[in-house]
């Protein structure tokens, strides 16, 4: 293939457009070894749309496109009605509530419990159960391959002062396509905050 | 502005630009998970120059013995010296726990040779030719084990070993993958 530049002045943008017809349009470059650089690229992290997290006891992100390979899950002021602990679920097709392997702990000095989880990613641990708690954080789940998926989450637990740290990780029967907040015992309902999603 | 696409263009794998969504499939590469289950070391090599951030991921990985994990990295040739770096538990009575390493990027603290480790560790360009850490994995589901570090690199990073600190201790299990971006 010859060169093809596309030159700009100082200022300005480049459109490549799609078809005008509806539908699902796809634009494809060709396969190769090389590298594409564009320095300011921007977008090519996609936003959920912010759930406020004041009612029922899950919150679902679904359609959550086969192509991508992180997720990071967002808490914000995030608190239920009871004690059960946070968590995370995945799912292909449907949500998986089996065979996670999740450890969290409260990072202070007077605490030494851990908690462990297996039907969820987990958040927390110990005294942040308490119904008053407000959650503030981030849990990135990264695909490690074959549909395994692991995450690491920190946090801070506003009511005590506390951090959160937890990780783990699971492997689904097919490709993820949803991800689901809940409690531990699905019960608790969501009293306040709000939770969303980046994907890439 | 000026975009030039040249003679070289291509992207490794099935590449696309999407409308509507605003996303760009495989902006995000990954490699190849290995399995983790012999030898003393495991290389990720051929790292583009263009990365600014790698995630390395356990899934289960485990070793023979006690002398812990460190992730090291390299321009041209492994760097095997001049990192600081140091991990700590929390929970359970393992919190007083530490390590500490200048020979690479450690990221457990305290490993019983029947642990198996999950989690992540992040490793960000941060200026230059300095990369930053920092992790949190679980031994067997029970507690955490959180890491920080940095290196200086002579030249651009090509490449990423998840090896045993003693150098001797052999992956048992588990798997391990990058994602790079």
């Amino acid at each position: 293939m010859s060169s093809v530049v596309i030159s700009g002045d100082t200022s300005g943008s480049v459109t490549l457009s799609a078809p005008s017809t509806a539908g699902s349009s796809v634009l494809t470059l060709p396969v190769g070894t090389a590298t594409i650089t564009a320095n300011g690229l921007n977008s090519n992290i996609v936003a959920g749309t912010a759930v406020a997290s004041t009612s029922g006891t899950s919150i679902t992100f679904s359609s959550i496109p086969s192509w991508v390979k992180r997720i990071t899950v967002m808490f914000n002021g995030v608190s239920t009605s009871g004690t059960s602990f946070v968590q995370v679920q995945l799912g292909a097709g449907s949500v998986t509530t089996t065979g996670y392997k999740s450890a969290a702990v409260i990072n202070n000095n007077a605490n030494t419990g851990y908690s462990t989880y297996t039907s969820g990613f987990g958040l927390e641990s110990g005294a942040s159960s308490a119904a008053t708690t407000n959650r503030y954080g981030q849990m990135i789940i990264s695909l490690l391959g074959s549909n395994t998926w692991v995450y690491s989450y920190n946090g801070w637990l506003e009511t005590y002062g506390f951090g959160g740290t937890a990780s783990g990780s699971v492997t689904l029967s097919g490709t993820l396509d949803r991800v689901v907040v809940t409690t531990v015992n699905g019960t608790d309902t969501f009293d306040a905050g709000s939770i969303n999603i980046l994907y890439e | 502005m000026a975009i030039t696409l040249d003679g070289t263009l291509g992207i490794n794998t099935s590449s696309s630009l999407t409308t509507g969504t605003g996303a760009i499939y495989n902006g995000i590469q990954s490699s190849t998970a290995v399995v983790s289950t012999s030898g003393t070391s495991i290389t990720f090599s051929s790292i583009p120059s263009w990365v600014k951030r790698i995630t390395v991921m356990f899934n289960g990985v485990s070793i023979s013995g006690t002398s812990g994990i460190f992730c090291q990295v390299g321009a041209g040739s492994l760097v095997t010296s001049g990192y600081v770096s140091a991990a700590a538990s929390a929970g359970g009575t393992n919190q007083t726990q530490n390590s500490s390493s200048t020979a690479g990027l450690i990221v457990t603290a305290n490993l019983a040779a029947v642990n198996a480790i999950d989690g992540i560790v992040f490793i960000n360009n941060i200026s230059g030719n300095t990369w930053i850490s920092c992790g949190t994995l679980n031994p067997n589901g029970t507690f955490i084990q959180t890491s920080g570090g940095k290196i200086a690199l002579s030249g651009v990073l090509d490449r990423v070993v998840i090896a045993t600190v003693n150098g001797t201790d052999t992956f048992d299990a588990g798997s391990i993958n990058i994602l790079y971006e």
